[in-house]
């Protein structure tokens, strides 16, 4: 087989048994082994023995560590109730603004962003209480659903983030320079969703309209005082996390333990730690870890036999071979991404494309910290797109009945535009990447 | 058969309960870590190593509990609007075309090659000389009990075409 017709005959195969709801996980794999035999001459024992030797190195990659560590802070901070506590804060805050509501949403998302690493327990934790509060002051319920599940998926890009983790696993950049590459992406993002809310609402306040006077009796004081205990204990969170990693005291693996003590401190604070609450945040964080590490063995599989084949080079010699200006092929990759997004998941994504774009974008000139931090945003829009996106499964596991999946695939379409302008905004203006980085590791 | 699938349920479900668990130890030997070595400046030999065993038994040995919970990530979109029947029938084939090659391909793999390790009774390579092979071990281990799951949930679904439910 020529490596132009295994590039397209195994995404070929492997579109269609995607489609057939049984495990990406396996399906990836099994797509491997179905072209390592036919194209390394149909000896089992080889190809078998290779993926072996990859799910080992999987087994064996100490900065993988740290993505049950965070999955398992997120878990033990939901437990702890802060989300609840920040929510209400931030809903008497802004209850006098019109859309208030919708930013106090986006608001907490973004605090929660900056101390945990994914999104499941985050967005359901937020969602759960915030929309039946804005559904009852009459938001727009599209809007509402927009607005948490943009802000839901900020967790996995704002750093910390086991997304950017699992980039430095796949390419052996420094976790701690992606980190610092996607901090100002994440928060330009926010602040276009909070300014989109604003901005809609206070033309029309209808969609989100201000809090009845009688809810914001709140002193000043008593305000003061919300915003510490509420606010403080994410903060010391971040500080405990990003600080130790920035201070070069722990490596992300270390901060991500840090960061599991750290949550689990404030659970035993907010006097919610018992025996059943520690086991249930295990199992959760047991489902999720092992779906994300038996994913990336397949993914591994898949990979591996591909380039083997040659297949990613086939496709680096047409995407090169385009001889179009490095501009055009980096927007023919983020399209790619984008679409690919609507069906897969984010690390079934990151999986496939990155061991074979990754070496165009650096033959094309692009900086890998820059082109990584890129596919990483672009990612956010995959959480949103129908008809998969997790982050509109999530919502729909907790929406009350007046919510429909209609409302929900409506009210995500102007964040996803909005983060393709984020994502222009990156691509157009590099230091929205590269300049944190720069400050703080140097060079 | 029946019991068959009724035992690997209520196994996997009691087994994956305490893999859940070595979150725990795991949070606790990274956390010792990195107070020995900045607050004491007294690194151990063995913690490094010890948090990457931990976590590979951890994501591996829960496989098939995640299995039986249906957790693995799946693209159901199409899968949901065929009548159940139907999906029973796709489950049932694409657990052979796809579950068996690949899961049961890579478990016998890993038997060699953890059988590979053993024989040499491979130690790690690091100060502290750890017996690898322990480690290589887990790999066929969880993947065994992977492959087990679905072939339980195979026979379920072989049994729920016939109208039977487990």
């Amino acid at each position: 087989m020529s490596p132009e017709s295994v590039a397209i005959y195994m995404f070929a195969t492997l579109f269609v048994a995607l489609f057939l709801g049984h495990p990406l996980a396996f399906s990836l794999g099994a797509v491997g082994v179905l072209f390592g035999l036919i194209g390394w001459g149909g000896s089992p024992e080889q190809v078998f023995a290779l993926f072996a030797n990859k799910t080992y190195g999987v087994m064996d990659e100490y900065v993988l560590v740290a993505v049950p560590l965070f999955i398992f802070m997120a878990q033990m901070l939901d437990v702890s109730g802060i989300a609840e506590a920040l929510f209400h804060t931030m809903h008497v805050l802004w209850g006098p603004v019109r859309g208030g509501l919708g930013i106090a949403v986006l608001m907490v998302c973004v605090v929660f962003a900056a101390s945990t690493g994914v999104v499941g327990a985050t967005e359901v934790a937020i969602g759960l209480i915030a929309v039946p509060n804005l559904l009852k002051r009459g938001y727009d319920i599209p809007m509402t659903a927009g607005c948490v599940c943009a802000g839901g998926t900020l967790g996995i890009l704002i750093p910390p983030s086991i997304m950017l983790v699992i980039y430095g696993g796949l390419t052996n950049l420094s976790v701690g320079k992606l980190f610092a590459a996607a901090y100002l992406p994440g928060f330009l993002l926010a602040g276009l969703y909070i300014a989109y809310v604003a901005i809609r609402c206070g033309i029309n306040p209808q969609m989100g309209p201000v809090l009845p006077p009688e809810e914001r009796m709140y002193t000043v004081g008593q305000k003061v005082w919300m915003v510490v205990t509420t606010l403080l204990p994410p903060v010391f969170l971040i500080a405990m996390v990003l600080g130790s990693l920035v201070v070069g005291v722990a490596t992300t693996t270390e901060a991500a333990g840090l960061g599991a003590v750290g949550a689990t401190i404030l659970a035993i604070a907010y006097r919610k730690l018992t025996w059943t609450a520690i086991v249930e945040a295990s199992v959760a964080t047991l489902k999720i870890t092992s779906m994300v590490m038996i994913l990336f063995v397949g993914g591994n599989a898949f990979q591996s036999v591909f380039m083997g084949l040659g297949g990613g080079d086939a496709v680096a010699d047409l995407l090169l071979g385009l001889k179009a200006s490095p501009l055009a092929v980096l927007f023919i990759m983020m399209g790619i991404v984008f679409f690919l997004g609507c069906f897969i998941d984010w690390l079934g994504i990151l999986l496939i494309v990155t061991p074979v774009f990754g070496p165009v974008a650096q033959e094309l000139g692009f900086d890998p910290l820059y082109f990584g931090t890129l596919i990483c945003v672009n990612l956010q829009m995959a959480f949103l797109t129908p008809p998969f996106g997790y982050s509109l499964f999530y919502l729909r596991g907790i929406a009350p009945p007046e919510m429909t999946i209609e409302h929900i695939y409506k009210g995500v379409v102007p964040f996803v535009c909005l983060q393709w302008v984020g994502l222009l905004c990156c691509i157009f203006y590099e230091p929205l990447i590269m300049w944190l980085p720069k400050v703080i590791f140097g060079e | 058969m029946k019991k068959f699938v009724r035992a690997v349920d209520a196994f996997n479900e009691f087994i994956g309960k305490y893999v859940a668990l070595l979150i725990l130890p795991l949070v606790g030997v990274v956390t010792y870590e990195v107070i020995l070595r900045k607050v004491f400046h007294s690194p151990t030999i063995w913690a490094f190593e010890m948090t990457v065993y931990l976590y590979g038994a951890h994501f591996l040995l829960g496989a098939a509990y995640t299995y039986l919970h249906d957790r693995h990530v799946r693209i159901d979109i199409l899968y949901q609007k065929l009548p159940v029947r139907i999906q029973l029938w796709v489950s049932v084939v694409t657990f052979l075309v796809i579950f068996v090659p690949f899961v049961g391909g890579l478990s016998w793999a890993a038997v060699l090659y953890a059988g590979h390790s053993i024989a040499t009774k491979e130690l790690s390579w690091s100060a502290w000389k750890p017996p690898v092979y322990i480690y290589k071990t887990i790999m066929p281990i969880g993947l065994i009990m992977l492959f087990v799951q679905g072939l339980a949930r195979f026979v379920r679904d072989i049994y729920r075409l016939r109208g039977e439910e487990i």
